[in-house]
C-alpha cells in the first residue's frame, strides 16, 4: 500500500516574514516529486511542516487521505504520529551510537523482537551496501557512507512518505551520481510517495517523476521534467531550469535580435528567451524566428560540449554546441533561432502562448560572412 | 469540541507537542520563585518594620518604613554602622582587583607569550589558588601572623619572637593580597584566553605597518584586550565585594568591618531590617559592576568578534629575564599554595603554633582523645560532628550539584527548543540573574523569603532543603549557560530525527539528548560541586546547627578559637575540592578552564 501528500493552501509565516505563501501541491501515491527552487524559497519549511516538525499558520496538510494539520480544523499530529521518514541534509546520525544501533532505533520502538530487528538491520544495510560498517561509529564514515546510513535508518522502518532535505547536497559529484542511481532503484523497488527537496536542476531532471519548481514560499510550476523543461509557464522557471542558463531578450532593447522578437511577437510580449541548446549558428534554416549577424567572442569546450560566446549587437548570447564548432573568436556568423524556440513572457514573466508569435523576422546584414 | 475556537485547539496541540514549551514554563517559574522572589522578598525586608524593632519604631511589624535606610546612612551611627564597612569594601574590593590584575596580566602574557621555563607546568599550576577555598589563605595567614592581641594561640612569628604589628596580621592588608591571590586565576585565563587569540593578528598588523614592537602594542593589543581586561577587572570586583570568608576571618580580630561581614553579624542578632539594607547595597554595588560591564563592553565586542586565524604559537624570547620570571611564577605558586596549604598541615599536628620541637608534634588534632580544648575534647577524625558535618556537605552540595547540572541541560534544551521566543528569553535571564547579586546578598534574600512560612511553603530554615535549593540557586548561572551552549552545539536535528521516527520527549531526552551530552553533564555537575564544597558564604547564614557542613563547621571552631582543629577541616574541605577537580579533569575530561568562564 502506498500514500500520497496533498498540501491546500500552506502558509508558513515567521513573525512578519513569510517563509511559504499559499502552497497547494497534491503528490499522489507512488510519485517521486522534487521541490525545486533556490535556497531561501522555502522548500525546507514545507517538508517540516509536512514532517510535522513546524507547524503551519494556516493551510491543511493530508497524508493517505488523513488530515494531520489543519489549523482551522484545531487538527495537529505530532511528528511522532504522522509515520513519514526525512532524511537530514546534514544525515543528523546519533554520534554515540553504532551504525547498526542507529538503524535500529526505529525499530526497538515499533517493539520489534530482537531477532527480527537484527534480521530487517542486516537487510536494510544488505541493501544500502554498508553492511560491513554495521559496528561503526558515524564519526568514523565518509560523507557518503554517512548519507547511506542516514537512509538506511529512515528505510528500516519502511515508512510509506519518505521526505529527503538536499540529502546529495554535501557530497561530491561522483557519489552524487552514484546516490542518484540507488535513490532511484530504491523508488522503483519500494513504490514509497517520495518528497525530494534539491536546489540543483540536474538533481531534479533525473531523479522527479514530479517536479515542483518553488520562487519565494510559492509553486511557480508543477510538471514532469519535460514539461518543466519544454513548457515553462514563467520566465523565473525558465532561468531556473537549464544549463547553461537561456539567453534572455529585453524586447524593448534596440539590438538587431530584440528588434527582430519584438517585430514578430505580440503586444503583450515584452522578454523572450532563447535557450544556448536551440540556437543555430550559420545558415539559417527555413522558418526562423529571427536571424542576426553576430561576431564570435569565445569559444569554452565544456568536455564533450562547446559554449560558444557571441556578440549581437549589445546582447552577449551563449550558444551550446555538441559538435565541436567550426567558429573561432573574431569570426562573424549568423546565430538564428527555430520559429518555435523562443519562450515568451508579458510583463509579469508569465509565459505568452507561442501563437502570439507572428511572421517571421529576418534581417539584411551587410557583413554577412556566414558559412 | 464545540464551543473551543479551531485556532486555539490547534495553537495548544501545537505547544504540547513539543514539551519543551510545557517544561519552560514549569522551570521559569521555578526560577522565578528561586531567583527572583528572594531578592524581591529581601528588598521589602529593608523597608518594612520587622517583628524585633516593632516597639522601638512605634509602628506594627510589616508596615513600611524608612527607619533601617535612616539609621544606616543619615543616623549618628550611619558612619560606623554603614559608611566605614561601605568604605572598606570598596577598599578591599579594588585592592584585590589591583594585585588579582597586576599579576594576573602578567601572568597571563608570560603563560601565552614568552619562552619562560616551566610554562605547561605553571598554567596548570597558578589556576590551583583558584581551586581552594578563599579563607584557606586566611586561616593561613592567621596561623602565620596572628598576634597576641587576639585570644587563642599566638601565631608562627610571635612563637618565634617576632611581633607581627597588627596592620600586617589583620585587617584590609592580608584580605587585599589574599583576595588578589585567590581571584589571580580569573584572571590569567580570561586575559590570557584574548592574548591567545590576538596573536595572528598582532603579528600580521605589525609585519604590514612596519610598525615597532612596542607601538603594535600599545595601538592594537591593548585596545583590542580591553575586553578582557574590564571583564577580569569587574568579575573580580563583584566576587570580592560578596565574599565573606576571607574578611571575616582577618577582620574579626580588629573589627574591620566590610559589608558582607556586617550583614553577617546583623542576621546572626536578628536584625533583619538592618541586614537587608546591607544586602541592599550589597546587592547595588554588583549590579553596577556589571552593567558598567555590560556598557563599557558594548562598543568592544563589535571589533573584539573579528575573528583571527588560529593562533601562532610565537614566543617572545626574554632572554636574560627568562629565569627571573619563573622564579615570580614559583614565588608565587609558593605563596597561593604551597605555604598556605603546609603552614595549615603543620598547624594540625602541633600542640603550641611555630615551636619547631620534635616533643611538640602530635596527631592528637586529628585522631587524639582528651584534648585541652574544652568543648571539643576529641581530634577532628574521632568527632561525630565532623562525619556529620562530611556527610551533610556530600549530600547537600552532592545533591545540589547533580541537580543543577541536570536543570542546566534543561534550560538549554527548553531555551533551544521551545519556539516561545519570550520563554527562553526569560529562562537564560533568571537563571544568570544570581550571577548578579553578590553571594552573601544572596544568600540574605534566600533566608529572606524561606526562615519564615509563606502561603503553602513552610518555613525551610534550618533543612537540608533551603541549602540545596540555595546553592542550585547559586550555581544556575554557570549550569544554564553551559547546558545552553551544550544545546546549540548539538542542534535540533538529531532530537528530530527521533521524532519522526516515532520517539516521545522522554526517549528523545534518555536515548539521544543526555548519552550524547554525558562530558557536557559531567562539567554540569562537578564544577558545582567543587564550588559547592568550598562555598562559606552561601553556609554561613543558611545553616542551622542541624545542618553544619564542613564550611561552617570549621568556622565555628575558628570562631571558638581551636585554630588546629579549624585548620585540619579546612584541609580536608581543600582535599574535596582538589580531589574533585583532578578526578573530574583525569577521568571526565572535563575542562575546568570552562568553569572560570561563568
Ligand atoms: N525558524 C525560522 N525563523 C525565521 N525565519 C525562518 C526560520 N526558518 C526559515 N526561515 C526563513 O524562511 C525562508 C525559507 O527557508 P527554508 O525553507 O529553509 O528555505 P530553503 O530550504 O528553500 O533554502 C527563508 O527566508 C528563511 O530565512
Ligand atoms: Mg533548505
Amino acid at each position: 500500500m502506498t500514500a500520497g501528500v496533498k498540501l491546500t493552501g500552506l502558509v508558513k509565516t515567521y513573525g512578519e516574514a513569510t517563509a511559504v505563501q499559499g502552497v497547494d501541491l497534491d503528490v499522489p501515491a507512488g510519485d517521486f516529486l522534487c521541490l525545486l527552487g533556490p535556497s531561501g524559497c522555502g522548500k525546507s519549511t514545507i517538508l517540516r511542516m509536512i514532517a510535522g516538525l513546524e507547524a503551519q499558520t494556516a493551510g491543511r496538510i493530508e497524508i493517505r487521505g488523513e488530515t494531520v494539520a489543519d489549523p482551522a480544523a484545531g487538527l495537529f499530529a505530532t511528528p511522532e504520529r504522522r509515520d513519514v521518514g526525512l532524511v537530514f541534509q546534514n544525515y543528523a546520525l546519533w554520534p554515540h551510537l553504532t551504525v547498526a544501533r542507529n538503524v535500529e532505533f526505529g525499530l526497538r520502538l515499533r517493539r520489534m523482537s530482537a531477532a527480527a530487528r537484527a534480521q530487517r538491520v542486516s537487510e536494510v544495510l544488505e541493501e544500502m551496501e554498508i553492511a560491513a560498517l554495521a559496528e561503526r561509529y558515524p564519526g568514523q564514515l565518509s560523507g557518503g557512507q554517512q548519507q547511506r546510513v542516514a537512509i538506511a535508518r529512515t528505510l528500516a522502518v519502511e515508512p510509506k512518505v519518505l521526505l529527503m532535505d538536499e540529502p546529495l547536497s554535501n557530497l561530491d559529484a561522483r557519489l552524487r551520481l552514484e546516490m542518484r542511481g540507488v535513490l532511484k532503484r530504491l523508488h522503483a523497488r519500494l513504490g514509497a510517495t517520495i518528497i525530494f527537496v534539491t536546489h540543483d536542476q540536474w538533481e531534479a531532471m533525473t531523479l522527479a517523476s514530479t517536479i515542483a519548481v518553488m520562487r519565494d514560499g510559492r509553486i511557480e510550476q508543477v510538471g514532469t521534467p519535460e514539461a518543466i523543461y519544454e513548457r515553462p509557464e514563467s520566465r523565473f522557471v525558465v532561468e531556473f531550469v537549464g544549463a547553461p542558463p537561456i539567453n534572455i531578450f529585453d524586447l524593448a532593447a534596440a539590438t538587431p535580435i530584440a528588434r527582430a522578437l519584438a517585430a514578430a511577437a505580440g503586444p503583450r510580449v515584452v522578454s523572450a528567451g532563447v535557450r544556448p541548446e536551440a540556437l543555430v549558428l550559420g545558415q539559417p534554416a527555413a522558418d526562423v524566428a529571427f536571424a542576426a549577424p553576430a561576431e564570435v567572442t569565445g569559444v569554452l569546450p565544456t568536455g564533450g560540449a562547446w559554449i560558444v560566446e557571441l556578440a549581437c549587437g549589445n546582447d552577449t548570447v551563449f550558444a551550446l554546441s555538441h559538435n565541436r564548432p567550426a567558429v573561432a573568436p573574431g569570426d562573424h556568423i549568423r546565430v538564428s533561432a527555430p520559429r518555435h524556440a523562443p519562450h515568451l513572457f508579458d510583463d509579469a514573466g508569465r509565459t505568452c502562448s507561442p501563437v502570439s508569435m507572428s511572421e517571421p523576422a529576418t534581417l539584411p546584414t551587410p557583413i554577412d560572412r556566414a558559412r | 469540541m464545540s464551543g473551543v475556537s479551531p485556532k486555539l485547539l490547534y495553537s495548544a496541540r501545537v505547544t504540547l507537542a513539543e514539551p519543551a514549551t510545557l517544561i519552560g514554563i514549569v522551570l521559569a517559574l521555578f526560577f522565578a520563585y528561586l531567583i527572583a522572589a528572594p531578592v524581591l522578598a529581601m528588598l521589602v525586608d529593608a523597608v518594612v518594620v520587622q517583628v524585633p524593632d516593632a516597639r522601638r519604631i512605634g509602628a506594627e511589624p510589616g508596615t513600611f518604613t524608612l527607619y533601617y535606610l535612616e539609621r544606616a546612612l543619615f543616623s549618628r551611627v550611619a558612619d560606623p554602622v554603614f559608611w566605614t564597612p561601605l568604605r572598606n569594601t570598596l577598599t578591599i574590593a579594588f585592592g584585590g582587583v589591583a594585585v588579582a590584575l597586576t599579576l594576573g596580566s602578567l601572568f597571563a602574557w608570560l603563560l601565552a607569550r614568552t619562552d619562560m621555563f616551566g610554562r605547561r607546568w605553571f598554567a596548570s599550576a597558578l589556576i590551583i589558588p583558584y581551586i581552594l577555598p578563599g579563607w584557606t589563605f586566611a586561616l593561613a595567614w592567621l596561623t602565620l601572623f596572628k598576634n597576641r592581641s587576639s585570644g587563642g594561640h599566638a601565631g608562627w612569628l610571635e612563637s618565634l619572637g617576632v611581633s607581627p604589628p597588627d596592620w600586617l596580621a589583620y585587617g584590609p592588608v592580608p584580605t587585599i593580597l589574599i583576595l588578589g591571590l585567590h581571584y589571580m586565576p580569573f584572571v590569567i585565563l580570561l586575559v590570557g584566553g584574548a592574548l591567545r587569540n590576538l596573536d595572528a593578528q598582532l603579528e600580521e598588523q605589525a609585519r604590514v605597518l612596519g610598525a615597532g614592537q612596542r607601538q603594535a602594542a600599545l595601538r592594537i593589543a591593548l585596545p583590542l584586550m580591553r575586553p578582557a581586561l574590564i571583564s577580569a577587572t569587574i568579575l573580580v570586583f563583584a566576587e570580592c565585594i560578596g565574599d565573606f570568608g576571607v574578611p571575616y576571618v582577618l577582620g574579626l580580630p580588629v573589627n574591620y568591618d566590610v559589608l558582607s561581614t556586617s550583614l553577617y553579624r546583623a542576621v546572626n542578632s536578628r536584625q533583619e531590617g538592618m541586614a537587608a539594607v546591607f544586602a541592599a547595597a550589597i546587592l547595588l554595588l554588583g549590579a553596577l559592576s556589571l552593567s558598567t560591564d555590560l556598557w563599557l563592553l558594548r562598543n568592544a565586542r563589535r571589533f573584539a568578534t573579528i575573528g583571527s586565524r588560529g593562533s601562532i604559537d610565537r614566543a617572545t624570547p626574554l632572554g636574560a629575564l627568562r629565569l627571573p620570571a619563573s622564579a615570580l611564577a614559583g614565588l608565587v605558586f609558593l605563596a597561593g599554595v604551597v605555604v598556605p596549604l603546609a603552614v595549615l598541615a603543620l598547624s594540625t599536628v602541633m600542640r603550641v603554633p611555630g615551636l619547631f620541637q620534635p616533643a611538640n608534634f602530635t596527631l592528637d588534632f586529628w585522631v587524639g582523645t582528651g584534648l585541652p580544648t574544652m568543648a571539643f575534647p576529641d581530634g577532628v577524625l574521632r568527632t561525630p560532628e565532623f562525619w556529620d558535618a562530611a556527610r551533610n556537605t556530600l549530600v547537600i552540595v552532592g545533591t545540589a550539584s547533580l541537580t543543577a547540572g541536570m536543570l542546566g541541560l534543561l534550560v538549554g534544551h527548553c531555551v533551544t527548543r521551545t519556539s516561545w521566543t519570550s520563554l527562553s528569553g526569560f529562562l537564560r535571564q533568571i537563571t544568570f540573574l544570581p550571577y548578579l547579586v553578590p553571594g552573601v546578598a544572596f544568600a540574605f534574600a534566600f533566608l529572606s523569603l524561606f526562615a519564615v512560612a509563606r502561603g503553602p511553603i513552610p518555613a525551610l530554615y534550618g533543612t537540608n532543603l533551603i541549602l540545596v535549593l540555595a546553592l542550585i540557586a547559586d550555581q544556575m548561572p554557570f549550569a544554564s549557560r553551559a547546558g545552553v551552549s551544550a544545546m546549540m552545539q548539538l542542534g535540533r536535528e538529531p532530537e528530530e530525527a527521533a521524532r519522526v521516527l516515532g520517539a516521545g520527549w522522554t526517549r528523545r531526552v534518555s536515548r539521544i539528548v543526555l548519552p550524547i551530552q554525558r562530558r557536557a553533564l559531567y562539567t554540569g555537575v562537578l564544577l558545582p560541586f567543587i564550588s559547592g564544597a568550598k562555598n562559606l558564604t552561601l553556609f554561613a547564614l543558611l545553616a542551622a546547627p542541624g545542618t553544619e557542613v564542613l564550611t561552617t563547621f570549621s568556622l565555628r571552631l575558628l570562631e571558638n578559637n581551636y585554630l588546629q582543629a579549624a585548620n585540619a577541616v579546612v584541609l580536608v574541605i581543600a582535599a574535596i575540592s582538589f580531589g574533585g577537580a583532578l578526578l573530574g579533569q583525569r577521568l571526565l575530561g572535563v575542562d575546568l578552564a570552562s568553569g572560570f568562564a561563568k
